[in-house]
């Protein structure tokens, strides 16, 4: 798939939340208001996975929302990165031996769809920094589908 | 053909709560909500039952994650029960240590809210000043803690870590800033005609029904009840304060407690910085010490925690209302016998859905948010209409709030 | 002015009003923290589930009782229901907290509602039959409440025995390339399968 140029100034973000404890979401929002302010980069969160480039996911994916996180991964058009905030979504974190949680979102996501591109921010809470670094990443890992065809 | 009214309007389920990922089924009839009902479990961990497979020092970690806002509150009140069911009794300087980082976590939570009730009514300028004003006490509790959210800064008996002379003159000067803009917020929030209009009369919840359905925090403060667990159970550093603070009601601030939303920014605001003048007191009268009854943690472990019999319940205050958790230990059992949290939300499910009776669809974003119910964002809600289901995101509803702004501001 | 009852009295109250139908004699605990010392104190009462309503009414003889919430506990042979109330709610440092608990066997996991003194427990009545597998004779509102969408049926999270959820737990660590499929689980509003609450007789299979 083949990237416009217009695709890679401006990142838009949209966040999922499958169960996580609200550490990271404040801090995806701390990271959009004026101290970090990633907007300026033009990366701004959006209300709809149809509008997004990047899916932002906060916490381990939870029986309740597996179905709902896939139909959202779906509904995103591509070409798209996934942006896994947060230890949860890649170790299933402290929540690892619980009964309701279907296991960490990346190995959930290959399973939808082995190529997809993810990039993961660890710590717990991310902090605000680390998410825009992430994205940038997700930015350079876009980058590269433009070469191909 | 159209089906004839009530239609029914569910919103959720994606919603970033801890315990009170809520789905709510609305009954509308027009522009009005007849009826309420919610779904909430989506965001279901187990976090009770993983407990109950791991130690208590292990649980304290996961104590702070059941949430991100309030994960101090959380931490306190699992030490405290702790200490209740083992018979542990902290440090006079760690008590006001927790108090102090209690207080604090108590500004940054009501300064998001603030941020986010702003953002419901369409008012985006107000998110994004309080947000900017709320990384000044961040930067306080990274001082104090190492961390912006998820402390770890309790352990049972006390705290861990201390506060140095630099770190004291530091925290000053910033609480010192707050008290310059609390006249700016103040009349932000209590005369700017968008907000008086848009909250005013909206989601009422009356003295009666707040007394009789139990409700908790704030909410209950802006119905005129002077439920606060900081003076009601006076534990740690707060029964010192008794004499020096009170209970903070509409009323003290000048105003009627109607129980509707704009009651509960009077208190949220309020509660702010009475939280701030908290925090200089406790700085004030921090008597000197050390700051854990039982410094080394495998000592606490297996000697008093392994060897502990009983239960015991711990309230406190968090940003949102009373938290509660309940614990026992059982002797020659590393793991807790039995735990129960209860956060502010649950307890106020209750008065929640009478909230929404006869109020608009524009208000429901206004009236989700006016609880704090650990709301970042919802995003989608679908609207079933003719048997087909059409979806409607979240920016429709919020759009649909700012559109009610502007119409009031003609 | 009105008096604040101790924990000590309160605790005696239930203690003469309930004789012989004590599970065991309530008791108090009072801690005091601070500089000052403050006291402030909790009291535990469990009665047998006969006289369990006319506990939680009793409390309504001390003035603004305030429901929180229900804890419950496994037990081994018996389900344990309990709870926490705080009176004199309000009253500027008068709180107490008491917690009136309950017992019921396995073999007839059942428990009377408090939903007609206390209309504010209807959620967590609904928490305790689907986490606990007891039923709450006439509560208000017989749905699941948080695990409509997550668990099936017949499985109570806080079950240490075989109704436990341990069969759903997938060990991360042990098995990387486990992982849910995505299925959605069908939501179901009842909690218990239609036999009623799960039974289990002592000794026995289930």
């Amino acid at each position: 798939m083949k990237l416009t140029k217009s695709f890679d100034k401006s990142l838009w973000v949209f966040h999922v939340n499958a169960a996580s404890c609200n550490g990271c979401d404040i801090e995806i929002v701390a990271a959009l208001t004026p101290r970090y302010d990633v907007e300026r980069f033009g990366i701004k969160l959006v209300g709809t996975p149809r509008h997004a480039d990047v899916l932002l996911v906060t916490g381990p994916v939870n029986r309740q929302m597996a179905d709902r996180v896939r139909r959202v991964y779906e509904q995103t058009p591509g070409p798209k990165a996934v942006l896994i905030c947060g230890n949860c979504g890649a170790t299933s974190g402290v929540y690892y031996d619980s009964y309701c949680i279907e296991g960490p979102f990346d190995e959930f996501i290959k399973k939808v769809d082995p190529n997809a591109i993810i990039v993961y921010v660890p710590g717990c809470p991310v902090r605000p920094e680390a998410i825009t670094f992430g994205v940038v990443q997700a930015w350079k890992a876009l980058e590269k589908l433009r070469g191909e065809a | 053909m159209a089906e004839a009214p009530p239609y029914p309007l569910n919103i959720g389920p994606i919603h970033p709560a801890l315990k009170e990922p809520t789905q709510f089924k609305f009954v509308i009839d027009g522009e009005h909500i007849r009826e309420t009902d919610f779904q909430p479990g989506f965001n279901h961990r187990g976090v009770e039952y993983l407990g109950m497979k791991r130690n208590p020092l292990q649980v304290l970690h996961l104590a702070e994650r059941v949430c991100g806002i309030c994960s101090a509150a959380h931490q306190y009140v699992f030490c405290r029960a702790v200490e209740h069911a083992a018979d542990i009794v902290p440090t006079e300087r760690g008590d006001y240590l927790r108090a102090i980082v209690a207080e604090l976590e108590r500004i940054h939570s009501h300064l998001l809210w603030a941020g986010v009730a702003g953002h419901e009514l369409g008012f985006d300028s107000i998110l994004h000043y309080t947000w900017k004003v709320r990384e000044d006490v961040q930067d306080i509790l990274e001082i104090l803690c190492g961390n912006r959210v998820n402390y770890a800064y309790y352990i049972f008996g006390g705290v861990r870590r201390d506060i140095s002379k630099e770190d004291i003159a530091k925290c000053r000067k910033i609480l010192s800033n707050y008290r310059k803009i609390e006249d700016t917020v103040l009349s932000i929030f209590f005369s700017d005609p968008t907000i008086i209009h848009r909250t005013k009369d909206v989601g009422v919840l009356t003295h009666e029904n707040a007394v009789k359905l139990c409700a908790c925090g704030p909410l209950t403060r802006g119905a005129g009840v002077k439920k606060d667990i900081r003076f009601d159970w006076p534990h740690g550093a707060y029964g010192d304060m008794m004499d020096d603070f009170k209970v903070v009601t509409p009323e003290t601030m000048g105003y009627h407690a109607t129980g509707d939303v704009f009651s509960q920014i009077v208190v949220r605001i309020g509660e702010l910085f009475e939280s701030v003048r908290m925090t200089e007191w406790l700085l004030d009268n921090m008597p000197s010490g050390p700051i854990t009854s039982e410094p080394n943690l495998s000592a606490l472990l297996m000697a008093k925690l392994r060897m502990a019999e009983g239960e015991g319940v711990a309230r406190v205050e968090a940003p949102r209302g009373e938290d509660i958790h309940y614990v026992r230990l059982k002797k020659n059992k590393m793991e807790i016998d039995s735990w129960k949290i209860r956060v502010p939300t649950y307890g106020n499910i209750m008065s929640w859905l009478t909230m929404f009776k006869d109020q608009q669809i524009a208000d429901i974003p206004i009236i989700i948010a006016s609880i704090d119910p650990c709301i970042g964002c919802m995003d989608r809600v679908t609207l079933v209409r003719d048997g087909s289901q059409a979806e409607v995101d979240w920016k429709v509803l919020h759009d649909m709030s700012i559109e009610k702004s502007r119409r009031l501001m003609r | 002015m009105m008096k604040y009852k101790s924990g000590d009295e309160i605790a005696a109250s239930f203690r003469n009003r309930f004789k012989g139908h004590l599970i065991e004699d309530p008791y108090v605990k009072t801690f005091r923290n601070g500089v000052k010392k403050t006291a402030y104190s909790q009291v535990f009462v469990r009665v047998k589930r006969e006289r369990f309503q006319d506990a939680a009414r009793h409390l309504k003889t001390f003035d603004g009782p305030h429901h929180t919430v229900a804890s419950g506990s496994d037990l081994g042979d018996e389900i344990e229901v309990l709870f926490h109330f705080e009176v004199y709610s309000a009253s500027h440092g008068h709180g107490v907290v008491v917690t009136i608990g309950t017992r019921c066997p396995k073999d007839d996991p059942h428990i009377p509602s408090l939903s007609d003194i206390y209309p504010s427990v209807t959620p967590t009545e609904r928490e305790k039959q689907e986490f606990l597998g007891v039923a709450i004779d006439g509560i208000k509102d017989n749905r699941r409440l948080f695990l409509t969408h997550a668990v099936p049926v017949g499985v109570y999270p806080w079950r240490k025995d075989e109704f436990g959820p341990e069969k759903l737990v997938r060990q991360v660590h042990k098995d990387p390339s486990g992982g849910g499929d995505g299925t959605r689980v069908i939501a179901d509003h009842s909690p218990f399968p239609p036999g009623g609450p799960p039974v289990k007789r002592k000794g026995g299979d289930a």
